[in-house]
């Protein structure tokens, strides 16, 4: 019994308005590159920090401590490690399948964007979007935990599940500006499930492999690239700050708006892309599987030369695999776009998310 | 100077600003050009040349759906007003906008072949206007108030609304998205090589709107002297229904909802020219219509490196508060 105690730890978990003390945020930070995610051990506990990147104000802190706890602040008191675990977003399942995790989700937002066989098997309860998720349901799903995106400037259903005792994490990966930063949230994964040091193991691995893609590639291939689609009226490509715009940048190709700033969306008029479409090499991520799609979905699409011109990939052909994976395994994203670099030369079979459009 | 005078003056004055600003707006965007690109765009083009491409292609059809969608909108909300003897009436509040969009939705969410493919969407969006412009028409002989009439358009709304929802509700993430998109409303929808299918209904619609001045003169004095005057009033009643349904399906189909704009501007147009002459009525809204739609294009483009604004929301943060200064003016 006294074994299952020293074992059971106490996760508390507390969300206040105080700013992260310097100290506390810096010493010891287990993260590296992440900038919303700190990670800090002492022989005492472990001090998970989640910031709000909306509001340096909001900080949401998960204290792992030992038998000789000081609870400070606690709002919720669950079980650690964490066995029954509900995740909203596909970043968030990709990153407990990279542990061999699988076991511990038992709710997902909904079924039809999964991947991993081995979840579709498991079958775990759907719980809708994120803003409309059915409390009933995570309920039934007896999960301890719910981590959640926070595309939205709050989680609607929080109060009300805090009150039936499930504590919900947010999880702001998707606010990353670099690629091993985002893959760094696995950590958090970790530590809540009590597989840290294998979640340790697998960052360094994705670090080691990231590098090791980053150095073999040449300093300049100026492979002219272009990124994203016509939605609407606009064409919404990433900003220069942002996660992708690194990892294009890692790759050594030449993004076209590489010296824009933002780490969001950039939004351009069609007249704008025709007016700079001289000389696009290759084209990522239109959003479609062939270029009659593209045309369907707008048809000024034809006037674009680099549609016959460059050469023209997406993730589309299975769209899951790379939502659910691409987040954790930055590198191999990156030795897609390494390959893609190559032009001609790519060996196309190497690819693990990118086909060519037709 | 005389009113007649005046009203001249004054629709002069609207045309050279339309024709002002569809310049500007032919010249002017992400990518500069002048002129002599303008000139050559239309009568001289060389697709090699990417600012003739840029002007023919996207501003061109961008500027000319603007004019006809403002101009279309305006003279079917005009036509409402005077078959309803209702300033209030329009095809966006009646409800007959609601039957393109709830044909479109239908189109778009079902994902059905035909009713999603580009004719079957115009099609459907035609012959939802049409079908609900007849159902108003019908309902109109039964609901004598005016105010009533509006409250059914509203009812209406909302029952379409209702439906839309339910197909939402049970439609894939790319269709709902395509669905969402197209009802913010675009201008950029529209293809130059679609430019003379969408002119040739746009005047059919005015040419069929000029044939039935004289009796809608006479129905603003009522449908029994309209009667007395040898005037068939069940076809003219048709014949309105027709061309509004015409005219607000062409817009729909290509430029999804644009809103407020048959009803705030064929209001703007009795209050500046006091006149009950339709004929006169006819070239105000055609010109304060496209002005106005051509304006709030102009609008979006130059906020755009600021704000995102689809032309439906604009027209309905601009037309709304004139209408709800009707209204006021209306039940005080």
């Amino acid at each position: 019994m006294k074994l299952f105690y020293l074992v059971l730890l106490t996760l508390v978990f507390a969300c206040t308005d105080a700013p992260i003390k310097d100290k506390s945020s810096s010493e010891g930070n287990v993260c590296e590159y992440s900038k919303w995610l700190r990670i800090s051990e002492t022989k005492k506990d472990v001090l998970i920090e989640i910031q709000n990147p909306d509001d340096a104000s909001k900080i949401f802190r998960i204290r792992l401590p030992n038998a000789n706890r000081e609870i400070e602040n606690s709002s919720f008191e669950v079980e650690q490690p964490i066995r029954r675990m509900a995740c909203l977003s596909s970043t968030h399942i990709g990153m407990l399948s990279e542990l061999n995790l699988q076991n511990r989700l038992v709710a997902v937002s909904d079924m039809k964007y999964i991947f991993d066989p081995k979840i579709k098997e498991l079958n775990p309860i759907e719980l809708g979007e994120e803003q409309l998720i059915s409390i009933e349901r995570v309920l039934k799903s007896e999960a301890e935990v719910i981590v959640y995106s926070a595309f939205s400037s709050s989680f609607n259903k929080e109060k009300v599940l805090r009150k039936v005792g499930v504590t919900c994490i947010p999880n702001f990966d998707w606010r990353e500006t670099h690629p091993l930063g985002r893959a760094e949230w696995i950590l958090l994964f970790g530590y809540l499930t009590g597989h840290q040091k294998a979640a340790k193991i697998k960052f360094a691995e994705i670090k080691k492999n990231y590098m090791k893609i980053q150095a073999e590639i040449d300093e300049m291939k100026s492979v002219s690239t272009l990124s994203g689609n016509m939605t609407g009226d606009y064409w919404y490509a990433p900003g220069g700050d942002s996660y992708h715009a690194q990892l294009l940048e890692d790759a050594g190709l030449n993004y076209v708006f590489t010296s824009s700033s933002g780490t969001g969306s950039l939004a351009y008029s069609f007249e704008k892309i025709l007016g700079m479409s001289a000389g696009i090499d290759l084209w990522l991520n239109p959003g479609f599987k062939s270029k009659a799609e593209i045309i369907r979905a707008y048809p000024k699409s034809i006037l674009l030369p680099f549609l016959e011109q460059s050469s023209l990939f997406c993730y589309t052909h299975t769209s899951n695999k790379f939502w659910e994976l691409s987040a954790c395994r930055p590198d191999l994203v990156l030795a897609d776009y390494s390959e893609l670099g190559k032009g001609e030369k790519a060996d196309l079979n190497k690819l693990v998310f990118y086909k060519r459009v037709e | 100077m005389s009113s007649n005078r005046s009203n001249k003056v004054l629709l002069l004055l609207v045309l050279i600003s339309i024709l002002l600003l569809a310049g500007m707006g032919l010249r002017i965007g992400d990518i500069p050009t002048d002129f002599l690109d303008v000139y050559h765009a239309v009568f001289n083009y060389s697709e090699q040349n990417l600012s003739e491409l840029i002007i023919r292609e996207i501003r061109l059809p961008r500027i000319t759906i603007a004019i006809i969608a403002g101009a279309a909108l305006s003279i079917a909300g005009m036509l409402m007003q005077t078959l309803f003897q209702n300033p209030l009436a329009g095809p966006y509040v009646l409800g007959i906008n609601s039957g393109s969009s709830l044909m479109v939705a239908m189109g778009i969410l079902s994902g059905v072949g035909f009713f999603n493919s580009e004719l079957g969407l115009i099609g459907s969006a035609l012959l939802g206007a049409f079908v609900f412009g007849l159902f108003v028409l019908f309902t109109a002989s039964f609901i004598r108030s005016q105010i009533g009439l509006l409250l059914f358009g509203v009812m209406l709304g909302s029952f379409v609304g209702a439906i839309i929802t339910i197909l939402e509700a049970s439609s894939q993430v790319d269709a709902l998205k395509a669905f969402a998109l197209w009802s913010m409303g675009s201008l950029n929808g529209v293809s130059v090589d679609q430019l003379p299918v969408i002119s040739f209904v746009f005047v059919l619609g005015c040419l069929g709107t000029l044939l039935i001045v004289k009796p809608l003169n006479m129905l603003v004095l009522g449908e029994e002297e309209c009667r007395l005057m040898g005037f068939n009033v069940k076809r003219l009643r048709l014949s309105i229904v027709f061309i509004t349904a015409l005219f607000t399906g062409l817009v729909t189909a290509f430029c999804g909802p644009i809103a407020f704009v048959g009803l705030a501007v064929p209001n703007l147009t009795r209050m500046l020219f006091k006149t009950q002459n339709h004929f006169l009525l006819l070239t105000a809204n055609l010109l304060f219509g496209a002005f106005f739609v051509l304006s709030c294009d102009l609008l979006i483009q130059a906020l755009s490196e600021t704000i995102l604004i689809p032309i439906n929301a604009l027209t309905s943060l601009v037309g709304a508060p004139f209408v709800i200064y009707i209204l006021i003016r209306k039940l005080r």
